[in-house]
């Protein structure tokens, strides 16, 4: 072969001392490798972390996009208790996550997943996939700060009459959805709707991965900020503060109504 | 098997000498490949338990198992250590154009290469897809699919021959990658294979060429060192093939523990391993040659490596997929003479016809 290959490449001699010199050298590059690594791997466990959350986020946002397959559109209303910022759960498939391995001693010995004999387990516990302190469900359409601001006005007051969530909500001009007198409740032909009853739709810039239907509470994570699932099921981790909807005022908003549950008790 | 006396090097072309044991090596990396491909026609859902009976060492883990960390086979490895045989291959090809005839054929011959495998990438992912109706993948076509990967890795390791002469200082080029792939891949600051990081909206990073390309450099540089003596090739195995070989499967147990592998990214510590298993493949070959030790089947498929490849990727693709669930539904009998036996037959079949005509294709 090459001749080159022999003139550039002699073998070393290894005298004890350059042999160990260049153990030494391996070693010390080995070290400074792993503290240069620490704090990448760090950020990388952070980032992990963040997309356990999102996969968690994704599952509970699959509940209330079935839940919209089978009601021309609509996502599952608010729950009627004031305070309690989550989707209806009677009204939609109670979803899971295994638990640990099922021993037969849990409270509820129906929660239980059978996997015949794979893994060698027979059976899993389940938890409910949905913690209802974890995540903020809207249940109306909101685009903006000043929209938002109307919602947190106008859950507040229905809270108080007991009128519930089921209906749009009437609010002052201009506050509503879109910028209209109405806080409609989310639905996926949410802007067809509208269209045809005459409001004037950009569909170039108004598109429903601009309208946030699931907020994770930014507090709870480090660094603050979550997931938020928009009404075409597209997601985004926003920090906290940040923009629509992470924004301070509006989180604030929607944390003191949560308050709401805690003293009607 | 066939033991035959015969040198190691029994044949040479114009430009140097044919390792007839290298052939053989890549002929075993040629049937793993075959042998993926059958594999994985038939890879079931092991969720619900829909668990066809073959063996499952011989298929990729992601196929049984799609999660981080993930299920590593020797099959995961197969592509990695066919890069590594590539960048050796390329440096005997390429160092020895550039001794006998200079610069200008040495890059019209890696060009050559180069261009051939990338068009045929082109065509495989984009124009052989538009055919038959399907979606055309452009990221495979590019840099993302198996002959993209080769034809970058093999460029890679040809401009790194040029530019880095000496053997070690390539090698720890690869090994600089290695560690620059590492640290680019925990950063998040890309996006990693697994779609669920899609969420992230991390733009795109080919970080599985990344690697290969570093293993292809590291190829590269055990071809020099088998050849650091030419009248004793044991001189560069006992001096450099061995102890790297050793230190990188060291390094790379070491490195799972950190960062484990990742077929489809090829994470460090999977390259790590390519770099171990081939340069014990590589002497193991080198072993076998010296003795005369010769199957020719593997040496055939070797040989041909290119047209194992492209007849095994579309024609017995095409063949399985016509018929592989109806013959496992059948009988295992069945599944095994038809799935499992014909396709590998066959291959190997034509390989030793071609290798009887003295017909070689290569680009």
């Amino acid at each position: 072969m090459s001749e080159g290959a022999t003139t550039t490449n002699a073998i070393s001699s290894y005298s004890g001392k350059g042999k160990l010199r260049r153990r030494l050298l391996a070693a010390v590059c080995v070290v400074v490798l792993l503290t240069l690594f620490e704090p990448v791997r760090e950020h990388g466990r952070t980032m992990e972390a963040r997309l356990e959350h999102g996969r968690t986020v994704l599952n509970v946002a699959l509940l209330w996009w079935e839940y919209g397959q089978l009601h021309e559109g609509a996502y599952p209303p608010l729950d009627p208790r004031p305070g309690v910022l989550l989707f209806d759960l009677s009204k939609v498939r109670a979803g899971y996550r295994l638990g640990p391995v099922f021993k037969g001693r849990e409270k509820n010995p129906g929660n239980a997943a059978v996997f015949g004999d794979l893994n060698a387990n027979i059976a899993y516990s389940l938890e409910d996939l949905v913690e209802p302190g974890r995540y903020f469900y809207l249940g109306y359409a909101v685009t903006n700060e000043r929209e938002g601001r109307s919602l947190l006005d106008a859950y507040r007051k229905q809270a108080a009459s007991g009128g519930g969530f089921a209906d749009n909500l009437k609010v002052a001009m201009g506050s509503g959805t879109l910028g209209t007198d109405t806080l409609r409740l989310l639905n996926l032909n949410l802007l067809q709707t509208m269209a045809s009853e005459g409001v004037a739709i950009d569909p170039a810039t108004v598109l429903l991965s601009t309208i946030p239907v699931m907020i994770e509470r930014p507090a709870e994570n480090d660094p603050p900020g979550g997931w938020v699932v928009y009404l075409d099921r597209q997601m985004k981790w926003l920090p906290y503060p940040g923009p629509f909807p992470m924004t301070e005022e509006f989180i604030r908003g929607l944390e003191d109504l949560t308050k709401l549950a805690a003293e009607r008790k | 098997m066939q033991a035959e006396a015969q040198s190691p090097q029994q044949s040479s072309t114009a430009t140097h000498a044919r390792y007839e044991w290298l052939d053989q090596a890549r002929g075993i990396v040629g049937l793993f490949y075959v042998l993926s491909i059958i594999t994985s026609s038939v890879d079931g859902d092991i969720l619900r338990k829909l668990v066809p009976y073959h063996p499952t060492y011989l298929n990729h883990g992601y196929a049984y198992y799609k999660g981080d960390p993930s299920i590593i086979t020797l099959i995961d490895v197969g592509q990695l250590m066919f890069m590594f045989i590539m960048g050796f291959v390329a440096y005997i090809a390429f160092s020895s154009r550039l001794e006998k005839r200079g610069a200008a054929s040495a890059w019209l011959y890696a060009a050559r290469r180069f261009a051939g495998l990338y068009i045929l990438s082109i065509v495989g992912a984009t124009l052989l897809p538009m055919l038959r109706g399907q979606t055309v993948n452009w990221n495979e076509a590019l840099y993302d699919g198996v002959l993209s990967r080769l034809a970058i890795g093999g460029l890679a390791a040809y401009t790194a021959v040029y530019f880095v002469r000496n053997a070690d200082r390539r090698a720890w080029l690869g090994f600089t990658l290695f560690a620059v792939h590492a640290f680019l891949f925990a950063s998040y600051y890309f996006d990693r294979y697994p779609w669920i990081d899609d969420m992230l909206q991390r733009p795109k990073f080919p970080f599985g060429v990344f690697n290969l390309a570093a293993i292809a450099i590291l190829g590269s540089a055990f071809a020099q060192w088998f050849a650091m003596r030419p009248d004793d090739p044991g001189a560069g195995i006992r001096s450099r093939i061995l102890p790297v070989a050793t230190w990188s499967l060291v390094a790379a147990y070491c490195v799972e523990w950190i960062q484990p592998s990742e077929h489809h990214d090829v994470t460090t510590a999977l390259a790590l391993l390519s770099i171990g298993l081939t340069g014990y493949l590589v002497m193991a070959s080198y072993a076998m040659g010296t003795q005369g030790i010769v199957v020719p089947a593997l040496r055939a498929i070797g040989k041909n490596l290119l047209l194992v490849f492209i007849v095994t990727g579309e024609i017995v693709d095409m063949y399985l997929e016509a018929i592989a669930d109806t013959a496992v539904e059948t009988h295992p009998y069945a599944a095994l003479l038809f799935v499992g036996l014909l396709p590998v037959a066959a291959v190997a079949y034509i390989a030793l016809l071609l290798e009887k005509r003295n017909i070689v294709v290569r680009l």
